[in-house]
């Protein structure tokens, strides 16, 4: 018999073993130091000479695609064996992660649309004088205006602030226009608290100050931060209204994301909802912190960050926000 | 306000329902609280007491449609009886105007249909047909009348009350009073609360015949601060508060006269008396249409400033540059120039002015606390930490105090009521072992809790607040350190922890945490008085300003050992209470240059170890700068690191 007949022969062998045998046994039955393919190296000594070449080549040739077929046969083996081990429907090894409150991501959310449009964000402290969070924001002692404003006196005249605006006040005597910023933070009402009122809550107001601002930039920048955070088909709508520190004063209402202005609970049917309260800053609050207000005129506006957040994921009751139950947080 | 649409068509011709009305006051600043038939309860701003009446509403309607308004003719057929009623103003500060009309001969009884049902539904209580009157002519015109049986009053003086003054009012409740209290008193004592409430006994009755019918101007702030001090507030009260017209004192008190004749009977007698100081000019402002220009961002075109203005009922003078507008009666909120722009905005639509986008651009600048607090929350939250949000007070009484940021008292929160029910927070940890107690209680599984949040105290001088980082965290202190190591790692923060004895702490928990030397904050584990939580849990309060201060965030790059590492693992017995800081200040003493890094492994205790001792196991890594470190080199350095340890701690190989 000649080599190729016993080569063909032992091909034919080994996939017919292969089918069935182990790839270890496999191994040393054919590739081990008294394997099949050893035996035919021997075959080799009673070649002729001229033709030891060529044969030692298909040899080796055999040897190696045996060796690669026995590796292969092998690793789909492995495979297989810890396929039927393991269970891929087991939950996987997850780390646990934390939540941020809502309230701080809402925050957050409103900043990063200002800072976008260039404002830069500055704080104020909660214990404020009466001062700063009244007279020089033009809301006179004994005034009704002062009506919606009930504040929690630490000692007269100190106070905590009752809104976010007093940083208003700082910021236009600590910086020169054009000024331009938000100022997020904590404030104050002595209110009972129920689904709609908290004795504490956030606010972020905004300032903009500087030659030639005028009350369609305030629009402008509203526009903008509501087709930034409900989308670019939100629209806006101001109606006039009254704070002792703007004039003209405005209610700024956007078409509700709710049900697309089509009218829902949320709008109360009217298709807008109410976010927030702005208007040119009045000249006298500018006077007040040393602005002259024939060269520089701009606008304030001032809104509540859990209003906010309630809306944009439909929580009905403002006291959810301070109860911290983990199964309130672990949805945001 | 309740406004029937009925009543105030009387005076214009307003919008056919009270849907398109609303819009139409909506739009142009007047709020709508509810709509109900054809009445709308307007929110009417603190500025406009003007709209506090039936015609300050229909003046309104029509400026915004351009309608005509139709005031009611005055009539009065005066007689010729002498008033026979004196008045003396002592406080004409308190009441520039003070007049009284007297009418004698009235039969006092039930009202008309038309008047019960006209102040029933805008939300007034029917009395009697004199009483009714006065109260008829504040809706319509705003100006607060008050009727006395003159059969007491011969002679009226407006006057600050005497202290300890008493007076029962028509709510039938007495109030005592004080000289900060202005009064209409006779001869000797206070018949009403001035613009307040009048007083039971000169109260109109079923044998009153004789009505001196009083219409005055009190200060605002005095009537309002007598108001709030008497928790008395009246629809007279309200207006008088907000302002009331000079000149509509006498027409108020003409138009009551009138309607008294014809619903009482009865007859005027001649004039009427005034005590007065004269009439305040009314304010004149310059308002210029370019600045209208340059505050609105629109270009109202100077005739149509002039109509809007001439419509609000504004006298208009002056050049096409300057205007020169003088206030109509009873828009007390109409002085300097801006006024008149928001009058002109508001009337021309705020939906015509345009948006405007062009503000210039400008690189908003990131402030250090903000990029901290960011690292801080995605750090913690990383970690699987709770950001939470908490009450900056405590009630009144809480008994767990932690005195660690301020040993000063605690800062009362006062309501306007001036009660204490509430002090600002010294500190966030109780607050935040509220919420672990809370979520307890609730059977959730707990979490590690953070916020960052002020705490408030007092320097005996003045009052401050500042910012900490507060966590509480279910386990022992060592879950709460590991919880900071990573944070602080994170920040490029170096600390240490220094054990401390801190009251609010369990005994042998509590500690500094310390950086540069600096007390950055305190941790350890609750105490059972802290907390009424059943798990065990730890709590660590940092300040944040320090935090913003040390921590570097962007720290720049170091070349870093690209040798093959040896790694090495030991475990020693010493003597138990060998703190961990103190053996591995023993194996670096002893180590060579190419100790790069030990890792505490665990602790051991019990059977194989004698009593008294305790078995610690860590794991180091050698590494040289410049080759493969040998096997030789390794086993060199172990042993020399064994020896020191031997020789400064007496430790063993186990």
């Amino acid at each position: 018999m000649d080599l190729d007949a016993k080569i063909a022969e032992l091909k034919a062998a080994f996939e017919k073993d292969a089918a069935t045998v182990p790839a270890e046994q496999l191994k040393s039955r054919y590739l081990g130091r008294e394997g099949r393919v050893r035996d035919l190296f021997v075959l080799l000594k009673s070649v002729p000479p001229e033709q030891k070449g060529a044969a030692g080549q298909k040899l080796n040739g055999i040897k190696a695609e045996f060796e690669r077929r026995v590796e292969e046969l092998g690793r789909t083996k492995a495979v297989a064996a810890a396929a039927g081990a393991l269970d891929l429907t087991l939950p996987g090894r997850a780390p646990e992660f934390g939540r941020r409150h809502p309230i701080y991501s809402t925050w957050d959310a409103i900043g990063r649309v200002f800072m976008k449009l260039g404002f830069d964000v500055v704080y104020g402290p909660e214990i404020e004088t009466e001062a700063n969070n009244f007279e020089a924001l033009n809301i006179p002692l004994d005034h009704p205006a002062r009506d919606g404003f009930d504040t929690f006196y630490v000692e007269p005249p100190y106070l905590v602030r009752s809104h976010t605006s007093p940083v208003q006040i700082r910021t236009l005597r600590s910086r020169k226009p054009p000024i331009r910023v938000i100022a997020p933070g904590k404030v104050f009402r002595p209110d009972k608290p129920d689904a709609g009122h908290s004795p504490m809550f956030h606010q972020v107001e905004g300032l903009l100050v500087g030659p030639g601002i005028t009350f369609a930039h305030l629009k402008g920048v509203l526009d903008l931060f509501a087709k930034s955070m409900w989308g670019p088909a939100t629209s806006i709508r101001f109606r006039p209204s009254y704070f002792p520190f703007t004039e003209p004063s405005a209610e700024v209402d956007v078409s509700c994301f709710i049900c697309g202005a089509k009218g829902c609970p949320v709008c109360k049917g009217s298709g807008w909802v109410e976010i927030l309260g702005s208007g040119m800053v009045h000249p006298r609050v500018l006077e007040n912190c040393g602005i002259d207000p024939e060269a520089n005129t701009g606008f304030a506006f001032g809104m509540g960050v859990e209003r906010i957040a309630m809306l944009k994921y439909g929580i009905p009751d403002i006291r959810r926000f301070t109860e911290n139950h983990f199964a309130f947080l672990k949805q945001f | 306000m309740k406004v029937p649409l009925s009543w105030l068509r009387e005076y214009v011709d307003a919008p056919a329902s009270a849907a398109e009305l609303a819009k139409l006051l909506v739009m142009a600043g007047t709020g709508v609280e509810s709509i109900e038939g054809d009445v709308l309860d307007l929110e009417i701003t603190a500025n406009r007491a003007d709209l506090l009446s039936m015609l300050g509403v229909a003046r309104e309607v029509g400026v915004l449609l351009g309608k005509r308004v139709r005031i009611p003719a005055v009539t009065l057929a005066e007689g010729t009886d002498a008033l026979g009623v004196e008045v003396e103003v002592a406080e004409p500060g308190l009441c520039p105007r003070y007049t009284a009309r007297v009418i004698r001969g009235v039969k006092v009884g039930s009202s008309p249909a038309w008047l019960v049902q006209r102040l029933e539904s805008a939300g007034v209580r029917p009395v009697n047909n004199v009483v009714d009157v006065t109260n008829y002519v504040l809706l319509e015109c705003g100006q607060p009348l008050h009727a006395f049986d003159a059969n007491l009053l011969r002679k009226i003086v407006v006057r600050r009350a005497a202290a300890g003054e008493k007076l029962t009012a028509i709510d039938g409740k007495t109030y005592l009073l004080d000289r900060d209290r202005l009064v209409i008193a006779d001869a000797g004592r206070p018949v009403a609360i001035a613009g307040v409430m009048g007083g039971k006994e000169s109260e109109i009755g079923p044998a009153t015949t004789e009505v001196v019918l009083e219409s005055a101007q009190f200060d605002p702030v005095s009537v309002r601060r007598t108001s709030r001090r008497l928790g008395l507030s009246s629809e007279s009260s309200y207006r008088f508060e907000r302002g009331v017209d000079y000149e509509t004192v006498d027409w108020a008190s003409r138009r009551a006269a009138q309607i008294i004749l014809q619903l009482a009977g009865g007859r005027a007698a001649k004039g009427s008396v005034e005590a007065s100081v004269p009439a305040p000019p009314r304010p004149v402002a310059r308002v210029r249409p370019a600045r209208v220009g340059q505050v609105l961002g629109m270009q109202v075109p100077t005739p149509r400033i002039r109509e809007i203005l001439a419509g609000l009922g504004c006298s208009v003078g002056g050049t096409d540059a300057a205007l020169e507008v003088t206030a109509p009666a009873g828009r007390r909120d109409l002085r300097i120039e801006v006024d008149y722009i928001e009058e002109v905005a508001r009337v021309e639509g705020y939906d015509r002015i345009p948006c405007d986008t062009q503000f210039g651009l400008r690189v908003a600048v990131d402030d250090p606390r903000d990029l901290v607090c960011e690292a801080v929350r995605a750090t913690l939250t990383g970690m699987g930490a709770y950001e939470v949000l908490t009450w900056s007070f405590a009630e009144v009484g809480t008994p767990n105090r932690v005195p660690f940021w301020s040993p000063g008292p605690l800062l009362p929160l006062r309501d306007p009521q001036g009660n204490v029910d509430r002090t600002l927070r010294e500190s966030l940890a109780p607050r935040l072992l509220e919420v672990l107690q809370t979520n307890e209680s609730y059977r959730e599984e707990l979490h590690p809790v953070f916020e960052v949040a002020q705490v408030y105290f007092t320097d005996g001088k003045g009052f401050g607040e500042r910012a900490v980082l507060g966590l509480a965290v279910p386990g022992d202190v060592l879950d709460a350190k590991g919880l900071l190591e990573t944070l602080f790692r994170r920040l490029s923060l170096p600390f240490e922890v220094v054990p401390a004895a801190l009251p609010f702490l369990r005994a042998g928990t509590g500690a500094e945490i310390r950086s540069g030397g600096m007390v950055l904050g305190y941790l350890g584990s609750a105490t059972p008085g802290l907390t009424g939580l059943k798990a065990a849990a730890a709590v660590a309060e940092v300040d944040f300003g320090e935090i913003v201060r040390g921590a570097r965030l962007g720290t720049p790059y170091r070349d870093f050992n690209r040798q093959p590492p040896v790694e090495r693992d030991l475990n020693v017995v010493l003597a138990e209470g060998t703190p961990w800081r103190e053996i591995e200040a023993a194996l670096r003493a002893g180590a060579p240059a190419a100790l790069e890094s030990v890792r505490f492994l665990s602790e051991y205790r019990g059977k194989g170890v004698e009593p008294g001792k305790k078995a610690v196991a860590f794991s180091m890594v050698f590494r040289a700068p410049d080759r493969t470190l040998t096997g030789e080199e390794a086993e060199g350095a172990v042993k020399a690191i064994l020896n020191s340890l031997q020789a400064k701690l007496g430790a063993a190989l186990r």
